[in-house]
């Protein structure tokens, strides 16, 4: 009788909390040839890596918005068990403003879909990588997407990784990103290595208790 | 009559990471038949999470009882007071047993304190996880839970905190309390209302169980598999219920 009065609870089913990250790739010219096959190879390896975690392929969810000659998203956002790659193309300049605008207007989107069906979040993640720094877009566009960056990083809004190739020009990534998380330095083109830790990072979130500082594992693929 | 009953288990991931339970809870039937139940959730990113949380329930329920000592009429401006002066008393240990901001935080805590009087009942929260009540209308959350807080994130009794209090002149029948391991268990999440194929079946529980027996049991659900497989945190759930006083 007494394993009858046990059996009899049931339990709520509720949507699993979601981990929203997007990822911001820089698609200008200067990316063309190697570094693009690197960075399309990186992101089959962040699919494959996270969907082999069934916790974290069922909590983390991904978009790719790329900036070129102006930003596109070019993957809404999806559980990663629904993602498949995109073959990103390279072309044109760097329109990091837009990309940044972008990013953020479609995480905004994200977490008013998550509030109107009641399903909680993990503090998102931006994501970004570049070979260069802002080019071809007024300053007024640049610096009003960055304040808009800025803001949301001081009001926990979001979190933000800038990872710049040896090309890129790291004083002025510097002025996109929180203190406490400065831009980090690609060696080479390891764009495979930084997106398996990319993935061992949100599968470490996915899985996190509350109050839990997330230890991110060490980053193998960043200049020290 | 009131039947009251608790327990705490460690969830999976402070087994694997080789961590107690970092949870801790109390009750006490006060004088003028007004039940104190009280839960806390040491954080699990603080180094002495377990400790603060044992020291912020003692504290809590040490006020209440000091309070009372000389008897509670049970109006829910009382309990409303009690309320506060168990978060101040909590607090104020917490502070007491450290020396600077450093090992403050190293205490963190959430803590929630629930008072169920004979003409209403007062709630407070600092963090997460919730309570409920129970009266002829049904079961219904005694306080939904702070918004924009992102899912690993949440305020402790050591920060800045706001406290969430609520209170109301319903004559419950039923309680619980319950820390955020369960939160996903218990509640529907979308508008925190409690699940009732989980409170129903818990209050039955304690209606037809001897109090001790009762926390056996509670014990044996929160490390059951069944619970186990579906979170990973600790958990902790404290319940009264009113027994039939004819019987």
């Amino acid at each position: 009788m007494s394993d009858d009065l046990l059996t009899d609870i049931g339990f709520a089913d509720n949507a699993d909390p979601r981990c929203p990250c997007v990822l911001l790739i820089d698609v200008s010219s200067s990316m063309s040839g190697d570094p693009i096959k690197a960075v399309n190879e990186g992101l089959a390896a962040f699919q494959r890596e996270t969907a082999a975690d069934s916790v974290a392929s069922r909590r983390v969810e991904v978009a790719v918005v790329t900036f070129g000659t102006g930003a596109s998203v070019v993957q809404d956002f999806v559980t990663v068990d629904q993602f498949v790659p995109p073959e990103l193309q390279a072309g044109g300049q760097t329109h990091m403003g837009a990309g940044v605008e972008t990013a953020l207007n479609l995480l905004a989107q994200r977490k008013a879909v998550y509030k109107t069906n009641g399903i909680s979040c993990y503090r998102p993640w931006i994501f970004m990588i570049t070979d260069g720094s802002p080019y071809g877009e007024l300053d007024n566009v640049v610096e009003s997407a960055r304040q808009r960056l800025l803001q949301e990083l001081t009001d926990n809004k979001t979190a933000f990784f800038a990872v710049g190739t040896e090309t890129a020009n790291f004083t002025r990534l510097q002025t996109f990103t929180a203190p406490s998380r400065p831009p980090m330095k690609l060696v080479g083109l390891k764009f495979v290595d930084l997106f398996v830790w990319l993935s061992r990072s949100q599968q470490a979130v996915a899985q996190s208790q509350v109050g839990q500082q997330v230890a991110l594992p060490p980053a193998g693929w960043a200049a020290v | 009559m009131w039947r009251i009953a608790g327990a705490s288990a460690a969830g999976a991931s402070h087994l694997r990471a080789g961590t107690p339970c970092q949870d801790a809870f109390s009750y006490h039937l006060l004088p003028g038949e007004v039940v104190l139940l009280i839960a806390a959730d040491g954080a699990g990113s603080a180094q002495r999470g377990q400790l603060g949380a044992e020291l912020a329930v003692q504290a809590a329920s040490g006020g209440c009882i000091v309070d009372t000592v000389e008897g509670c009429d049970g109006e829910v401006s009382t309990l409303v007071a009690l309320v506060q002066h168990a978060f101040y008393s909590a607090r104020q240990a917490l502070d007491a047993a450290c020396d600077g901001p450093q090992s403050l935080r190293e205490l963190a805590t959430t803590l929630q304190v629930l008072l169920i009087g004979p003409r209403g009942w007062a709630y407070g929260g600092v963090g997460d996880g919730g309570g409920v009540g129970r009266d002829d209308t049904g079961t219904w959350t005694v306080s939904p839970p702070h918004q924009n807080v992102y899912v690993n994130e949440t305020i402790f009794l050591t920060s800045e905190y706001e406290l969430r209090t609520a209170s109301g002149a319903e004559v419950l029948t039923g309680a619980a309390l319950f820390t955020d391991g369960l939160e996903r268990l218990a509640m529907r999440t979308s508008d925190w209302t409690p699940h009732p194929g989980f409170f129903g079946p818990v209050f039955r529980l304690l209606e037809l169980t001897q109090d001790t027996s009762a926390a056996n049991k509670l014990l044996a659900l929160l490390g059951s598999e069944r619970v186990q497989q579906r979170t990973d945190d600790d958990c902790t759930l404290v319940i009264c219920v009113k027994g039939d006083d004819r019987a």
